[in-house]
């Protein structure tokens, strides 16, 4: 069971699922063991249970987002924060409709719209979905409306705190079900497990990332506007980490501060000692890399993320995809896998749009001479006299490269997001089972 | 892909739980067994 448990995909999801739904329909169980309160009717009741089932979803959205290692571990990061979009959505709609049932069913109630004569449980209510209604809009127009990403972040917790306070408070202060000994204890513990996951992710990791502290050593410019970042630790052994995983960064500031960015290694994982992070200048934080000199403060929360072929122990071998700055990942693996002596074969698909692009060029031929490695560069604008492959990786090209025995291999694709779907479909469409296939994001958050 | 095949779970999970709430005010408005005689025996006087 316990192998099941760990090893296949689909029963750790089903797990998870199971435990997801649960805690959700908790409350209501709780409220089951009561009768109904006088005066209530189906529509009240359904408008209650969905207000109750969307607030705690809202609470468990603390829990998806404070990187707490035993969730995290099963599906990567980024899995986990597009499910904390996609079930926020969801959390929303319950949200919405829960009031909305009321308005139809007891017209009535809009009264409690009139937020100057409504009484103060209704306020909560709809100041919780007006900070519900701008996280949610901010979060998904971020970059249309032209948010930083440090305020927005900032922001978002402060909004999600209190769309929960609010939302919280609406629900012990209405008539309906309270005064229930255990509805008040189930509410008061799931907000206080909220805030604990609050003080947590605030105050007790950073003040952790400040026990083990790093020094920048060396900022190494590499091809096509990337920066090598070589941290080594003080007064500590270093962070152990798989190859292929990342950590969050804060460099030069406090991590109380909370402006931290999420990088993978591009070292070996056999040199906890020397860390190196390959950044590409792409945003505000990225374009500062270059300018940290060494002897800079540093601090890590890590190392997280199940994109690593450290996993896969009994693969007879390995086909990497990358794309641009996605081979950081990669590079890490190999390199990791160089000095482990791994004589499992690796094939690395490579796409960049000149050769004159391709980070790490140079690093990836002399990887050629210690491992069983094959480089395939595919080039969106090759040099009049490139023999090698050009264009997309698409399934053409894939099935020209990829083994006969699709099984055999674990399949790593990190590229953006347009190569990293079109990968995955050319990937399924030759067969490659879904559950050897492994993507990262670039870009997560 | 895995996005969409996601998106399905949460689409499912979003039906189990309003499926779930929906039970619940059921289950909470259901005629009960001693509702019902005293029902029959208001009409049958």
């Amino acid at each position: 069971m316990k192998s099941v448990l760990t090893r296949s995909p689909v029963a750790i999801a089903i797990a998870w699922i199971g435990l997801y739904l649960a805690i959700t329909l908790f409350p209501l169980f709780v409220l089951l063991l009561y009768g109904a309160p006088t005066g209530s009717t189906f529509w009240v009741d359904f408008s209650v249970a969905l207000g109750f089932v969307g607030l705690a979803m809202l609470a468990l959205q603390f829990a998806l987002t404070a990187r707490i290692n035993l969730i995290e571990s099963s599906y990567g990061i980024d899995i986990i924060l597009q499910f904390h979009r996609y079930i926020s959505l969801i959390a929303f709609a319950l949200v919405i409709i829960h009031p909305l049932i009321l308005f139809i069913t007891k017209p009535e109630t809009l009264g409690l719209l009139n937020i100057i004569e409504a009484p103060w449980r209704a306020k909560l209510a709809v100041s919780s979905v007006l900070a519900l209604i701008i996280l949610i809009v901010t979060a998904i127009g971020r970059k249309k409306l032209n948010i930083p990403y440090e305020p927005w972040r900032i922001a978002h917790g402060v909004l999600a705190v209190l769309a929960v306070a609010f939302g919280l408070g609406h629900a012990l202060g209405v008539s309906n079900y309270l005064g229930l000994f255990w509805k008040g204890v189930l509410w008061s513990a799931i907000a206080l497990f909220a805030l604990w996951l609050l003080v947590y992710v605030r105050l007790v990791k950073p003040w952790m990332m400040t026990r083990h502290p790093y020094l920048v050593e060396e900022v190494i410019p590499q091809r096509n506007k990337v920066w090598t970042l070589v941290l080594r630790p003080r007064g500590h052994q270093g962070m152990h980490f798989q190859p292929g995983q990342f950590a969050w960064i804060t460099l030069a500031i406090s991590p109380f501060r909370m402006r931290e960015h999420p990088f993978s290694m591009s070292s070996s994982a056999e040199s906890p000692e020397r860390l190196e992070f390959s950044i590409k200048e792409v945003g505000d934080f990225t374009s500062t890399i270059q300018d940290f000199q060494p002897g800079t403060k540093a601090f890590l929360d890590g190392p997280y993320g199940v994109f690593t072929i450290d996993r896969y122990w009994d693969s007879a071998g390995f086909v990497l995809i990358a794309g641009g700055i996605g081979i950081t990942p990669m590079m890490s693996m190999l390199v990791t896998a160089a000095d482990r002596q791994d004589d499992r074969t690796f094939i690395l698909i490579y796409a960049n749009k000149t050769w004159e692009d391709i980070t790490f060029r140079e690093e990836l031929e002399e990887l050629k001479q210690r491992l069983d490695l094959s480089v395939i560069h595919v080039l969106r604008e090759p040099p009049e006299d490139w023999s090698g492959e050009t264009g997309y990786v698409d399934r053409e090209l894939l099935e020209r490269y990829i083994p006969i025995h699709r099984g055999s291999r674990q399949y790593f694709i990190c590229a953006a997001p347009v190569m990293m779907d079109a990968v995955e479909i050319a990937l399924h469409e030759l067969d490659v089972p879904i559950t050897h296939v492994h993507i990262e994001h670039f870009n997560i958050v | 892909m895995r996005y969409s095949l996601m998106l399905q779970v949460v689409s499912l999970m979003a039906v189990i739980l309003v499926g779930a709430s929906g039970l619940f005010a059921w289950l909470q408005n259901r005629p009960t067994a001693n509702q019902s005689p005293i029902l029959e025996s208001e009409v049958s006087h």
